[in-house]
């Protein structure tokens, strides 16, 4: 069991760490030429994209330190194997592109060390019911949450400080859900989470120093699957995805399959003067920007500011969900 | 002019979040119903094949549903209720 003591020490440490690897990483990124285009800009800046390995590292070493002595707990060890496969395939992709089915396949691996791990409770909640059994079904649903969740992460990362700061909220509410079914487990990685992103965010939002990179963002819808499994609040996990899952949503819909983002010809917002604006094509996919710039061109950190302010309604759903619903 | 944009925005804000609201209450519908075809499964001990696969089947289905009917309601947002009055006749 943590004491609250151990809690506090290995935040501390997370967010230090992550302070620290965040100049690091720049250098190393600007040395190997690992540097995304920060589109949505007038002057079209290159940014070092791999940024998200300082909030890894911030999460892992501190969660490494605390239970150095301790490994017994199978979903510290499971967070932490599938955290790194999901960190490998982040930084593959942000290298060189992968092909966007073959990504989808690999980010259904990351949740193999839950299952070989025996990490989770084959018995979700559901509101209205309670608690079901799904001993067959359930290994299955851990593989196909982990890729939703992990891809879910990566297509809200379109905007400085939009992932961030919408996922900071998120795992706000995910310590609120994990408390009250009383997962300490749940609630720690949470807080690792939240101080890890605190460091980052400053060099996040608009406008940008740094981007999260596909390997910070697989890591971190990878972070909220695990809290979900680990507490056991699905459900309540799904409601407070809400913004971010109708965004993939339309996006694979508009879509018609797995393609990337870059090879589509029917753009969904424009830029005209850093302010965006959504598209008049019929055609082009419904993104949850292209719905907030529908009425009104934006700039870039107000889109932001609106997505945060679902995420806060979501989230709020999300407790609501767990507290009343859910026997 | 400003007052203007400052409207737009709190109406964006507003209608995103009925589309919100409307989408977790469809989400607990759809879960709930699904979860009544689903459950027989677990409880009876011997289950016939082909009314398992029929209950496994109506679940899949009212979920699929509820996807299908969320993406339309997307579409009227983002064309007839996000817009402006003088902007809706401009999507091509």
């Amino acid at each position: 069991m943590l004491s609250i003591k151990e809690i506090i020490f290995s935040n501390t440490i997370c967010f230090i760490i992550t302070l620290i690897m965040i100049p690091l990483i720049i250098k190393i990124s600007k040395k190997y030429g690992l540097m995304g285009i920060d589109i949505h800009k007038k002057n079209k800046l290159l940014i070092p994209k791999i940024g998200g390995i300082a909030i890894v590292f911030g999460v892992l070493i501190s969660l490494f330190i605390i239970e150095f002595f301790n490994f017994k707990n199978s979903k510290f060890l499971a967070f932490i194997f599938s955290s790194i496969i999901a960190t490998i395939i982040g930084l593959v992709e942000d290298i060189k592109e992968i092909e966007p089915r073959l990504k989808t396949f690999l980010t259904l691996l990351i949740g193999i060390p839950f299952i070989f791990l025996g990490a989770y409770t084959p018995y979700p909640i559901l509101p209205f019911i309670g608690k079901v059994r799904l001993t067959i079904i359930y290994p299955f649903l851990i593989l196909l949450a982990f890729a939703v969740t992990s891809n879910t992460a990566n297509m809200i990362d379109v905007l400085n400080g939009s992932l961030i700061i919408s996922y900071l909220i998120i795992f706000g509410g995910s310590i609120i859900t994990s408390y009250i079914v009383g997962s300490i487990e749940a609630i720690f990685i949470s807080t690792l989470l939240i101080s890890s992103m605190i460091a980052f965010l400053p060099f996040n939002i608009y406008p940008a120093k740094i981007f999260v990179g596909n390997c910070g963002s697989l890591f971190i819808g990878t972070a909220i699957a695990s809290i979900a499994i680990i507490a056991r609040t699905e459900v309540s996990l799904i409601v407070a995805l809400m913004p971010q899952i109708l965004n993939s949503f339309y996006i694979l819909s508009s879509f018609k399959g797995l393609k990337s983002g870059k090879s589509i010809e029917n753009r969904p917002i424009k830029i005209e003067n850093d302010m965006i604006k959504a598209s008049f094509d019929k055609n082009a996919p419904i993104t949850i920007v292209r719905l907030i710039t529908a009425r009104t061109s934006m700039k870039e950190n107000e889109v932001v500011y609106i997505i945060a302010l679902l995420s806060f309604l979501s989230v709020f759903l999300s407790i609501i969900t767990q507290i009343f619903l859910i026997k | 002019m400003e007052e203007n944009i400052k409207k737009d925005k709190i109406y964006t804000l507003l209608s995103l979040y009925a589309l919100i609201i409307i989408a977790w209450i469809l989400f607990l519908i759809a879960l709930y119903f699904s979860s009544l075809a689903i459950i027989p499964l677990f409880s009876e001990k011997k289950p016939s094949l082909i009314i398992s696969i029929l209950q496994l089947f109506i679940g899949v289905s009212i979920i699929t549903l509820w996807l299908i009917i969320w993406r339309k309601l997307a579409k009227i947002w983002m064309f007839k209720i996000l817009p402006k009055r003088s902007e809706k006749n401009g999507y091509k």
